[in-house]
């Protein structure tokens, strides 16, 4: 477990909170108590990992009302929702906008935190892969125009020939391009170059 | 005059009484005569009445061959002529009456009083009498007894009649001396009753009726004997021979003898037992429908109620996995802070299942006095369950001395509890939130009446359903029954309140309803 990862509680009973809190800390979790959506929204940082463990009915602002303004706000927490007995119908609608999971109270303790180690790998996976993902898309917009038609046309397969052919240059240049590109992307061999060109192909399909 | 002396006189005497004597015939109503006593009667003498009498005149009688039987009715005749000669035969006076039909056809009753004189010396008989006209008489003594004969059937009619509607009558009538023996009694009373004509004249009006309700009649008959009422109505209960009892309305009245006294009452006797039945079925029906509300609106809340009390079981069960834990960790110096949490929340938990069990800690369909107030912050307890989840605030504003009140706590519980969710719902239509507030307000209005009054800030009621408000079924909520309001009113109506609503000037609606102040002694009636 990630010891840079926060449990973000929120919830309006005082009693679930701290009981909550007392058994995350002997568990040596980080995390911490809000009282309220609102409580928590003023002192949201994007930039704090973790994941969320919201009471679906609050007063106020609701739990499935705090996750739809998280996900305006471009937040990829995993929410985890508690809900009481009659809430199937709002836990189905949290789980379509995406929440992660949710356990009914009353709960069986383990079963949160196992819910709760899963929601933080989730996040951990989700972070590595952005990480993963912004690097790549860094390094591509690194190559030079000349740089990325080479790199195109490598990890299509074309012989340096037909490239030089087809940019009007000679192969000299090309050899010289590709090196270049090849150490941008950080990549040694063509095998690795063409996993970077699907990568990449995908994200742009998925953009 | 003188000169003639003693026979002169003696003339004068005899011309005078003569004269007299003929004045005096024919100025009798009647007529003087002498006949003979042959077959046909023919007249030697008639007085001058025999005009008057027959339409025949005296001197077309006297001294013709005209009988006197000739007027005599033909049905008539045979036995005049019989009395007549019997009577002469025997030297007495006979009296007889007769028609006549006179000249001009005209039938007329006479009597006729005679007897035979001898009047020379060779014994023949004559018949000297007096005629005289009694068809006066006659019709009068007809009329009388048509008359009476009329009268008579009529009266054996009406009592015939009486007689039969008494008998057949659907009520029970009896009849009784004032000192409570029976006389009559018809046959629904019998029925009413159990016993027989028989044996209902061995009785009196007390045997019949239930120990508890004998003062009643007694004072009546008391009264009734010292001539200070003639009528009573009253509401008891009959024993019946079979033992069981029978609730009755008696409408009683009082006779009077010739002399003005008192001597017969006269009981008309309704059996209340179809009436009682219907309205202790109406009362069930009644409270049957309301505890399917009740049970209805219960299960409405029963989520709010499971949440709850899911909240501290939650922490509770949460602090134990934490002491768990802390025990195994060898932490124990804060497992008395673990021990301190479950007890809190614990008692916490006890507090809800106790506020939801003082909602059902009153007996249906028992009155009490209680404090309206007190009533009133039960209920909310419970509502703010609702409350909390939807954001509303209930604000109480209770007037402080308040009378007691007199009611079926459940009944009154129901009724605020639904005029609260009411007024919620209608905050939590989308759209029509107006505020975060819900007021119960409790005061004493100036005609004594006490009054509930619960004002929101929702959408309010509109124009087109006011009217129908309290109709049956009518409803605007997906999982309503629309019996709520309907049910309400009827347990004000017969708490002796009014239940009514208004829409706010500004947003939502106020429904208030009002309940009488109990008074004293009114917990023994």
């Amino acid at each position: 477990m990630d010891r840079a990862q926060t449990v973000f509680v929120v919830d309006d009973d005082e009693g679930i909170r701290d009981g909550l809190g007392m058994l995350l800390a002997t568990v040596g979790q980080p995390y911490e108590a809000f009282g309220s959506a609102a409580e928590f929204l003023e002192s949201y940082d994007p930039s704090r990992r973790g994941c969320l463990v919201l009471d679906i009915r609050m007063p106020r602002i609701s739990g499935l009302e705090l996750q739809a303004q998280l996900i305006e706000r471009g937040s990829d927490l995993p929410i985890i929702f508690i809900t009481g007995h009659g809430d199937i119908p709002m836990a189905v609608e949290a789980m379509r906008l995406g929440a992660l999971d949710f356990v009914r109270k009353p709960f069986r303790e383990q079963d949160l935190l196992d819910r709760i180690n899963e929601a933080l790998d989730v996040e951990l996976v989700r972070r590595k892969r952005t990480i993963e993902r912004d690097d790549l898309v860094e390094k591509i917009a690194s190559l030079t125009d000349r740089e990325k038609a080479v790199f195109e046309g490598v990890a299509d397969g074309d012989m340096n020939k037909v490239i030089a052919f087809d940019l009007g240059i000679s192969e000299r240049t090309v050899e010289v391009h590709r090196a270049n590109a090849m150490k941008k992307l950080g990549v040694r061999t063509l095998a690795e170059l063409i996993r970077i060109k699907i990568a990449a192909d995908l994200l742009e399909s998925s953009d | 005059m003188k000169s003639s002396g003693k026979t002169g006189q003696e003339l004068e005497r005899l011309t005078e009484q003569h004269r007299f004597t003929e004045t005096l015939l024919d100025n009798l109503p009647g007529m003087a005569y002498r006949c003979a006593n042959d077959r046909a009667w023919t007249m030697d003498f008639v007085s001058n009445g025999c005009e008057v009498l027959t339409g025949h005149a005296p001197s077309a009688v006297m001294g013709t061959s005209f009988g006197w039987s000739e007027l005599i009715h033909s049905d008539d005749l045979e036995a005049a002529r019989s009395k007549v000669t019997a009577a002469v035969a025997a030297g007495e006076k006979f009296d007889i009456q007769y028609r006549i039909i006179d000249k001009f056809g005209q039938e007329k009753w006479v009597r006729e009083q005679g007897c035979g004189v001898s009047v020379d010396k060779e014994g023949a008989q004559m018949i000297e009498g007096y005629i005289d006209d009694i068809t006066p008489l006659k019709i009068a003594a007809r009329d009388l007894a048509q008359s009476e004969e009329f009268y008579e059937e009529e009266l054996r009619k009406r009592h015939e009649r009486l007689s039969v509607t008494f008998e057949n009558a659907p009520i029970g009538i009896v009849t009784y001396r004032c000192g409570g023996s029976f006389e009559l009694a018809n046959r629904a009373f019998c029925e009413m009753t159990g016993y027989s004509v028989g044996e209902l004249r061995e009785m009196t009006v007390l045997d019949v009726t239930e120990p508890d309700c004998r003062s009643d009649i007694t004072k009546f008959m008391a009264k009734v004997r010292q001539g200070e009422v003639d009528t009573y109505v009253q509401q008891t209960r009959y024993v019946r021979k079979d033992g069981s009892v029978l609730d009755v309305n008696v409408v009683n009245a009082v006779t009077h003898d010739a002399t003005g006294q008192p001597n017969l009452i006269i009981s008309q006797v309704a059996d209340l037992t179809p009436q009682l039945t219907a309205q202790t079925e109406i009362r069930r029906q009644h409270e049957q429908l309301a505890h399917a509300d009740r049970l209805h609106m219960l299960g409405e809340m029963a989520t709010g109620m499971a949440h709850e009390i899911n909240q501290p079981l939650t922490a509770i069960s949460l602090f134990a996995q934490t002491g768990k834990r802390l025990f195994e960790a060898g932490e124990y110096n804060r497992l008395q802070e673990i021990f301190d949490k479950l007890s809190q929340h614990s008692h916490r938990a006890g507090a809800i299942v106790e506020r939801i069990q003082n909602m059902g800690r009153h007996k249906q369909g028992a009155m009490q006095i209680v404090e309206l107030n007190d009533l009133i912050e039960d209920v909310v307890v419970l509502a703010e369950v609702d409350a909390r989840s939807s954001n509303i605030d209930i604000e109480l504003n209770l007037a402080k001395d308040l009378p007691s009140v007199w009611v079926d706590v459940v009944q009154i519980h129901q009724v605020t509890l639904n005029l609260l969710r009411n007024g919620m719902d209608a905050m939590r239509l989308p759209g029509h939130k107006y505020g975060d507030t819900i007021r119960v307000v409790t005061l004493q209005r100036a005609d004594g009446f006490l009054e509930v009054a619960v004002t929101d800030s929702g959408c309010g009621v509109a124009d087109e359903l006011a009217e129908r408000l309290f109709d049956p079924f009518l409803t605007t909520k997906n999982t309503g029954l629309g019996m709520g309001l309907p049910i309400s009113k009827a347990i004000i109506t017969a708490h002796g309140g009014q239940l009514s609503f208004r829409n706010n000037d500004t947003s939502g609606a106020t429904f208030s309803f009002t309940l009488p102040a109990a008074q004293e002694g009114v917990q023994d009636g």
